[in-house]
């Protein structure tokens, strides 16, 4: 097991490598000038012509772009990400600032959304085609279906406008910060958050455990005299578990995606909502920066559901 | 602490969170920050770049958290009229060229430094020195001797000059009115700060990500990215801000829209599509003002099809901006007929009412190919506009031009400039209303793009020599008079497809006193010291 983490990591890296040679080239490549779009119709004057380009001189934008790919590089390498081109400031400090809110909202989005999602599938996979299991489906489908920033803008209404008990956007109240008000603006984003994403895990618990049920072992325990409730808990359930592990950890970078959309409409401040007003701006380094990190999740997220493949299936060996 | 037990709420989120919102109290405490007594909320329409500084390119949202902590020589009101602000008073000379400005005396930066001409000065070397890369530096080309030392065969401007600590004298090259409106409103830095800074290097520093040490109502507090700016009175403003501490919030305009409904914002711009929302806010007054620049489609004259002035007057024709206005932005704008603020314009200009069949005969006049297809682009996200380009579209097609819709990014646009390629742009903004003087950088023969504004490459000498002869005219009401005629002219030769000038509607809570509202939702706020609960 050792010996495949450390193969597995060490291909990461060659990919991970060429991942930075690929994103750096669309980034740049991408239709736009970063620093003539700071100056817009409105604002331009004779001056303009002379701003934009000691401005691009400035940034290093004028040279050529293999380039500005390998002092990037060298400068990556030493931890130095590059500096924001809209206020100067340093990638990593940007990310840095914003990685602790994402996570936050996205591991609590995450944990609500599993809370929602086993009991609802094991549910739905134990009393399949009836009343129970079709309306667990319909909440599902629901979950699935509606966008979550049509969920999020919902809540917002019945819960900031119509029944004012809770605040619509931000991550803290700077007059009265504490935990309970932290408490109280994590509330609508995560519970969007889990909402939206327990339905594709509800469906993965209940067809799992299905599968499960449905097993020769299942028949031989209970055959031996196992009471249903010793079978679920004891065998199917744990066998469940492990597509659902799987799925649950490959779907980090989904994750992700979604707390982008809930960051922007909860004015969250997190990496998502960054990398919104970044891709608004061309503002490269920092969506390199972002698209970096996105590129480390998915790596960690797949070894990851290897990992936890073996640990809870003993039948599998990874070599 | 606070950010260290928030982290630390991951954890326990699910079964707080309930309780949470179960303890909580009703709508006096949005949770959304400012909800002391001395506080208040104000929205941004898009989050700041986060560099308050007169130096970097202009942005709206960063020129709005500036104008609470910042002072100019001189001021716009909200009925776009120049005032004096640092300046006590200012004099020009009979001749249009010489500008002397006599500061007040007494001031004080926020630090207890005191303000004199020097800073005023240093500012302004600056703010034209292409070396610190002033985004601004063009404007002041006009200035005596910024060519001499921009070429490097002067080492100081001397155009710019501060015979004693409470004045401070422009001069320009040339007789110049409008040189006033373009450089007298530009923000004053601290010397005392910024002055042994490298001029390279002035504009990267640290300084304006965190203007501790201002001049205006407000001092910097904070900047939580994404989030709030937070700036609090300055007690050594003369006058100084009534309502303590102003948190400015960068937020989506359904949210900030919701908020003002639960008392979470205080102070918002708002779109005409959420108007009866807001109406129907009994805490919320809304306040409207006509802006001070326009929507416009700019056609590109590098086209032969468009240097036909008939093709660009039956495009006007062709189009019912009136009922646009009325459907598209629930009236809250004005049709404009050009480049100059209506309020500035002589009556008896041609006001292109709707007239498809006029519109067809000037076509057919000009010899308009039918069986031609123009592009037209811009950037979505504005309902009005996103809304204009398709009535645009159908209306053009009813008289025989076909139009093809393209959306582009901001960072696009630039390019199809560059290389002259686009037919037609929509685009909106500007300040044409302070001084007629604005409209020679988008209508003049030597500003065609990119020496310029002028992104549709009109050209018309007469008009050019109009407005320079204006420019000249220090006497008010012969330069008015003289205007009047360059709007005729301007108005004839239809230089843009002036589409509407959308007013600026802003929803204010009752509770606050003394704001006045601005022409748009990137203007920035007029007097916040004045503003009282």
């Amino acid at each position: 097991m050792g010996a495949y983490i450390t193969r597995r990591l060490l291909i990461n890296v060659l990919v991970f490598f060429l991942i930075t040679v690929v994103i750096f080239w669309l980034v740049h490549k991408a239709p736009g000038d970063p620093v003539a779009m700071m100056v817009p119709a409105d604002q331009l004057n004779s001056g303009s012509a002379a701003f934009i380009a000691a401005k691009r001189h400035e940034l290093g934008l004028d040279q050529p772009l293999i380039l500005q790919y390998w002092h990037w590089l060298v400068n990556a390498l030493h931890g130095d990400f590059g500096y924001s081109l809209t206020n100067g400031r340093s990638v990593t400090s940007l990310l840095g600032e914003r990685l602790g809110p994402t996570i936050e909202l996205m591991g609590t989005g995450l944990l609500l959304s599993l809370v929602i999602a086993f009991p609802l599938g094991i549910v739905a996979a134990l009393r399949r085609n009836t009343r129970v299991d079709y309306a667990a489906t319909m909440v599902s489908l629901g979950s699935v279906s509606i966008p979550a920033f049509f969920m999020a803008l919902i809540a917002i209404y019945v819960f900031t406008v119509r029944f004012p008990l809770l605040p619509s956007s931000g991550i803290s109240d700077p007059s009265a910060p504490g935990l309970a008000d932290s408490l109280r603006h994590l509330v609508l984003p995560a519970l969007i958050l889990g909402v939206a994403n327990s339905g594709a895990y509800m469906r993965y618990v209940r067809s799992s455990m299905i599968t499960e049920l449905g097993a020769d072992y299942v028949r031989t325990a209970e055959a031996k005299g196992a009471t249903r409730r010793r079978v679920v808990v004891r065998h199917t359930l744990r066998n469940s578990l492990i597509p659902v592990l799987t799925y649950v950890a490959a779907n980090l970078p989904q994750q992700l995606a979604g707390a982008v959309v809930i960051e922007q409409v909860f004015a969250w401040p997190g990496m998502g909502q960054l990398a919104i007003s970044s891709v608004g701006r061309h503002d490269y380094s920092v969506i390199i920066g972002f698209a970096l990190i996105v590129a480390v999740l998915v790596l960690i997220s797949s070894l990851l559901a290897d990992i936890l493949y073996t640990l809870v299936d003993p039948r599998v060996r990874l070599g | 602490m606070a950010r260290r037990f928030r982290h630390g709420a991951f954890g326990v989120a699910v079964l707080a969170a309930v309780s949470a919102a179960g303890c909580t109290g009703p709508a006096s405490d949005s949770g959304t920050g400012g909800t002391a007594k001395s506080a208040i909320n104000v929205y941004l329409y898009q989050e700041p770049a986060g560099i308050f500084s007169p130096l970097a390119p202009s942005s709206g949202p960063d020129n709005q958290v500036m104008s609470t902590l910042d002072q100019s020589l001189l001021t716009v009101d909200p009925n776009y009229k120049l005032r004096p602000q640092l300046a006590e008073r200012y004099d020009v000379s009979p001749d249009a060229k010489t500008f002397t400005f006599h500061l007040r005396p007494g001031l004080k930066w926020s630090d207890g430094q005191p303000f004199t001409a020097q800073d005023v000065l240093f500012s302004y070397r600056l703010l034209a020195d292409p070396k610190s890369t002033s985004a601004t530096a063009g404007s002041y080309a006009a200035v005596q001797g910024v060519g001499d030392f921009v070429s490097g065969k002067a080492k100081t401007i001397s155009g710019f000059s501060a015979p004693d600590d409470t004045t401070f004298v422009i001069k320009a090259a040339k007789p110049d009115i409008g040189l006033l409106a373009q450089i007298g409103v530009a923000y004053v830095m601290p010397k005392h700060v910024l002055g042994d800074v490298p001029v390279a290097q002035v504009a990267k520093n640290a300084y304006f990500r965190g203007p501790t040490v201002t001049l205006g109502p407000y001092k910097f507090v904070e900047y939580k990215t994404n989030q709030y700016v937070h700036v609090t009175a300055n007690p050594n403003f003369p006058s100084p801000a009534k309502i303590k501490d102003i948190y400015l919030k960068p937020m989506g305009s359904d949210v900030a829209t919701a908020q003002l409904g639960n008392g979470g914002m205080d102070i918002a711009s708002f779109s005409p599509a959420d108007l009866k929302t807001v109406q129907g806010f009994d805490d919320i007054a809304v306040q409207e003002k006509a802006g001070a620049g326009f929507v416009r489609i700019a056609l590109n004259q590098t086209k032969p099809y468009f240097k036909d002035v008939r093709v660009r007057q039956a495009f006007l024709y062709a189009v019912d901006r009136k009922t646009l206005v009325d459907k598209v932005l629930a009236g809250k704008a004005t049709v404009q007929n050009s480049d100059f603020f209506a309020g500035n314009t002589p009556p008896g200009i041609n006001e292109y009412g709707y007239d498809p069949q006029k519109a067809k005969a000037l076509l057919a006049a000009a010899g308009w190919d039918p069986k031609r297809t123009v592009e037209l682009q811009w950037v979505p996200g504005q309902r009005d506009r996103d809304a204009t380009t398709t009535i645009v579209q159908s209306q053009l097609a009813a008289v025989g031009v076909k139009v093809k819709l393209k959306q582009v990014q901001a960072a696009q646009i630039a390019g199809t400039y560059d290389k002259k390629s686009y037919d037609m742009t929509l685009y909106g903004g500007g300040n044409y209303a302070v001084d007629s003087w604005n409209v020679n950088v988008i209508a003049a023969c030597d500003q065609q793009y990119p020496k310029g504004g002028n992104i549709g490459w009109f050209c018309d000498k007469k008009l050019d020599e109009q407005l320079t002869k204006a420019n000249s005219t220090a006497d008010a009401t012969r330069r008015k008079a003289l205007y009047d005629q360059a709007v005729l002219e301007e108005n004839a030769q239809a230089d843009l497809m002036w589409l509407y000038d959308p007013m600026g509607l802003w929803a204010v809570n009752k509770r606050i006193k003394g704001f006045q509202a601005a022409g748009s939702q990137d203007s920035p706020f007029w007097n916040p010291a004045g503003w009282s609960l």
